[in-house]
């Protein structure tokens, strides 16, 4: 006996319990970074991409399977964080599109729209890498559903799955040097076993708790700024769930299109709109809420609604964010912004007072997630939005979000590292109006650019030709170790012998939290002897993680 | 018909050769140091370059005045009673209230004496630039041109005066209230270079950035040859404040490698531009075309 039929009950259950596996196990996935050093991020960022699924599946028994692939798809789109994180939404995304007006599904349904997860996360790369999670779901679905017969059980097709899926893991080393040289398996391709895992044991019965809930705090609107005399500055920050209703409307031929002029009609800003399934997804700011819900009654009915006086959120940002050129809450659409993600308080007013309108917080091993850029945009109110995600792990995010915003023109320049992003701000010069002309300036500064980093090693290994012992202070460029020494300051010095100094006149050193004044201005009074023609910059980050930042141009 | 005398300001940092040769006298402004005004001499006589830069290096503040009423009133009157019509090269108006100083004594001493023309010409750009302009004003004098030709013809050419300048930080001009940038120039521009140009009011304006000291000097020098293309005067002009040999030597073999001139003048960039653009601060100028930007 098994399974024959999918409800939608069960699904939301089964990717509940998915999340709750990856989240019991998130550690193990972070430790299995190609790098022997402390940022290995893709278990929190995977759990999180999915918890934003897992928590809107609410469900009855009726709840048709669609239903709950649609709200878990549309959650995981703006919670995705992280590489992964990215293209694992876009795998539920894809299994959303394949489950559509499915009420429940068998296993021949649940199969196709595997495939379809499958077609939609390559889909969602540029160039696919094997040996990446894009591979671990790509092969354990073609297996599992060649193996499929009319009787066939859902229990049976996640068991050949499973199996399927992690020698599919085991074999990433095969197909991805870097994993081989470090003598570890696809961190992403883990995340996602942990996920199946988990749904297959849901559906087997077997409910996993996880203790280590990790939820987004989300600020509550502190009350009491805004009284009876307070301007009505800023509108209302309007956001909507929306039942599309056969009584009112052609589910089917139904378009977001109308819904966005009218919103633009009635003088709505930052509109983001979309619809997955039968619902709308809908985010303004209007100073006339009455008439958004009045117009979405015409073809719906609200599941959610909710409805933010921005003014009161607005004074909140102004004390928070106190640096110096900030200008006095100016919330004016501007032509041109700028996003900059950065974690550390000193790299964060490094990058405002460089002119970056809004800071995305994001520490090395707390990528930010595509709704974070939403939200990050909206503050900005900006024609073209310049975005640098400052970490090739946050860089499918942003591209995500500014995919899923249509309120501006979202440019997404790939800054992989914080010293490429400073490099690229700090040439950053919008005179001549013309965002190509713009943007080829930064790509242009961050191929200058050469990044070395020093952080410490977590475990014992050998890479690039070194023998590395845990806690050995690390130097590296490009993903290349170029040093390994005991002392922090020897490791920095070594690492800057080690990268090409050719044409090269800048060196800006960013020294980390634990990084004291007497160790930077050590490495500082090196570099000078060593390189007396090279200026050197030194600028307090208070970065985690890398102890040293060097941005060599 | 009266012999016509050039006269410029402390800005003009022309060296005393060349003001010898092209007989080009000039008013002195004034810098101020802790309270006390000492004239800005262009032959360095109360202090050097070398002492002015190293007190802005040391984080002191000098600051500077225009040109004083007494000083122009003197300067007038001697010229005047020697026989000589007055053609005053300013430093631009933009940049200090001398021409306006200038202009009010002048009304007074042709009042005083009817006879005499006493001009002041604002040349919309500064230091060297100042200095070139009122160089060709003189060779124009020595071909016999007339004062209302003299004058007609710089009107006409003055925007033909090319300034690129780079510095290691705005701060110095910024702190004097002398350059004009916009929001691309804010913040801790580690290792970016702005390149200063003199727009057509003479007004300093950071126009764009170039990353590290070479590529910036690269820059003006290709920036200047580019204004210069077709310009049959292939005078340049470098200033610097207090830079490094290897650094000045660098910008020579530049300009005459890319511009291909071996008409080069070389001199620090004198007291008065020097106090606000700061140390380190290189200039080039030359003849050539017209500058069009209004920063």
């Amino acid at each position: 006996m098994g399974t024959q039929n999918l409800t939608g009950e069960m699904f939301a259950q089964m990717v509940q319990n998915g999340a709750a596996n990856l989240r019991n196990n998130a550690q193990t996935v972070n430790d299995l970074n190609v790098f022997p050093i402390p940022d290995g991020d893709t278990g929190d960022n995977m759990c999180r991409t999915i918890e934003g699924g897992a928590s809107v599946a609410e469900t009855n028994e009726s709840t048709p399977v669609s239903e709950v692939c649609s709200k878990v798809a549309e959650g995981m789109l703006l919670s995705a964080r992280g590489n992964s994180g990215v293209i694992l939404s876009q795998f539920f995304e894809g299994i959303n599109l394949g489950m559509k007006d499915v009420e429940t599904a068998d296993v021949k349904a649940v199969a196709e729209a595997f495939r379809a997860g499958v077609k939609q996360a390559y889909s969602s790369v540029i160039t696919p890498t094997e040996g990446t999670i894009l591979t671990v779901m790509r092969e354990a679905t073609d297996v599992a559903a060649s193996k499929i017969t009319e009787d066939s059980t859902l229990e049976q097709f996640f068991k050949a799955y499973i199996k399927e899926m992690y020698l599919s893991l085991d074999r990433t080393p095969e197909l991805l040097p870097v994993l081989k040289e470090a003598g570890v398996i696809d961190s992403g391709g883990a995340g996602f076993s942990f996920i199946i895992e988990g749904m297959y044991k849901a559906l087997k019965g077997e409910e996993i708790t996880s203790d280590k809930i990790m939820t987004t705090v989300s600020a509550e609107a502190v009350m009491g700024n805004f009284d009876e005399n307070s301007e009505m500055e800023f509108g209302y920050c309007t956001e909507a769930l929306v039942q599309l209703r056969t009584e009112k409307t052609d589910i089917e031929a139904f378009t977001v299109e109308p819904l966005i002029k009218y919103l633009e009609s009635i003088g709505g800003d930052s509109i983001v709109a979309f619809k997955t399934g039968s619902k709308v997804k809908l985010h303004v700011h209007t100073f006339t809420p009455d008439k958004v819900l009045a117009y979405c009654l015409t073809f719906g009915e609200f599941i959610t609604v909710k409805i933010e006086n921005m003014s009161i959120q607005h004074s909140e940002t102004t004390v928070e964010n106190r640096f110096e050129r900030k200008e006095v809450v100016n919330n004016e659409r501007k032509k041109f912004g700028v996003v900059a993600v950065a974690g550390g308080d000193g790299l964060k007013e490094m990058f405002t007072s460089l002119g970056a309108d809004a800071i995305v917080d994001g520490q090395q091993t707390m990528n930010p997630s595509s709704e974070d850029f939403i939200k990050a945009f909206d503050e900005v109110n900006a024609d073209t939005i310049i975005v640098l995600p400052n970490n090739s792990n946050i860089v499918m995010a942003a591209k995500q979000a500014g995919e899923l915003y249509k309120d501006s023109d979202i440019r997404v320049v790939e800054s992989t590292t914080i010293a490429e992003g400073y490099a690229a701000l700090t040439m950053l010069d919008l005179s001549s109006e013309d965002i190509d002309v713009i943007i080829d300036d930064l790509k242009m500064a961050i191929g200058g650019v050469t990044t070395g980093l020093v952080t410490y090693a977590v475990r014992d290994t050998n890479q690039d030709g070194f023998e590395i012992k845990k806690d050995d202070w690390l130097g590296f460029s490009k993903k290349t170790i170029l040093s390994v020494e005991q002392d922090k300051i020897d490791c920095a010095c070594k690492l800057l012998d080690s990268i090409d100094m050719t044409g090269k006149e800048v060196i800006i050193a960013i020294a980390g939290k634990d990084a004291t004044a007497e160790e930077l201005s050590a490495v500082h009074s090196y570099a000078s002897s060593k390189f007396p023609l090279v200026e050197f910059y030194e600028v307090d980050g208070g970065q985690d993680i890398y102890s040293f930042i060097f941005a060599v141009e | 018909m009266r012999p016509i005398k050039i006269l410029t300001d402390s800005c003009a940092d022309l060296p005393k050769a060349l003001r010898e040769k092209y007989s080009i006298d000039y008013v002195k402004m004034n810098t101020v140091h802790n309270e006390k005004e000492t004239p800005a001499s262009l032959d360095w006589e109360y202090y050097s370059a070398k002492e002015l830069y190293d007190l802005i290096r040391n984080g002191e503040r000098v600051t500077t005045t225009q040109v004083p009423a007494t000083e122009f009133t003197e300067k007038f009157t001697q010229l005047v009673e020697a026989g000589f019509d007055v053609l005053y090269i300013s430093c631009p108006g933009v940049l200090s209230g001398s021409v306006n100083t200038g202009l009010m004594v002048s009304k007074e001493i042709m009042t005083k004496y009817p006879e005499a023309r006493v001009v002041c010409l604002d040349p919309k750009a500064p230091c060297m630039g100042e200095g070139m302009i009122a160089i060709k004003a003189a060779e124009l004098v020595a071909e016999g041109k007339n004062l209302d030709e003299v004058i007609a013809y710089l009107e006409e050419n003055k925007l033909r005066m090319n300034q690129f300048a780079t510095v290691n930080t705005l701060d110095y001009l910024k702190r004097a209230g002398r350059v004009k940038a916009s929001s691309a120039f804010f913040g801790n521009l580690f290792g970016v270079k702005p390149i200063i140009i003199s727009d057509i009011n003479g007004q300093n304006t950071a126009i764009k950035k170039v990353k590290g000291r070479l590529a910036s000097m690269d820059e003006i020098v290709n920036l200047l040859a580019e204004a210069m293309e077709g310009e049959k005067d292939r005078r340049v002009f470098i200033g610097h404040a207090d830079c490094a040999q290897e650094e000045v030597d660098y910008l020579v073999n530049k300009v005459k490698e890319v511009i291909k001139t071996d008409d080069i003048t070389v001199d620090f960039i004198g007291p008065i531009i020097g106090a606000s653009i700061g140390p380190g601060a290189v200039v080039v100028y030359g003849w050539g075309k017209k500058v069009e930007l209004e920063g």
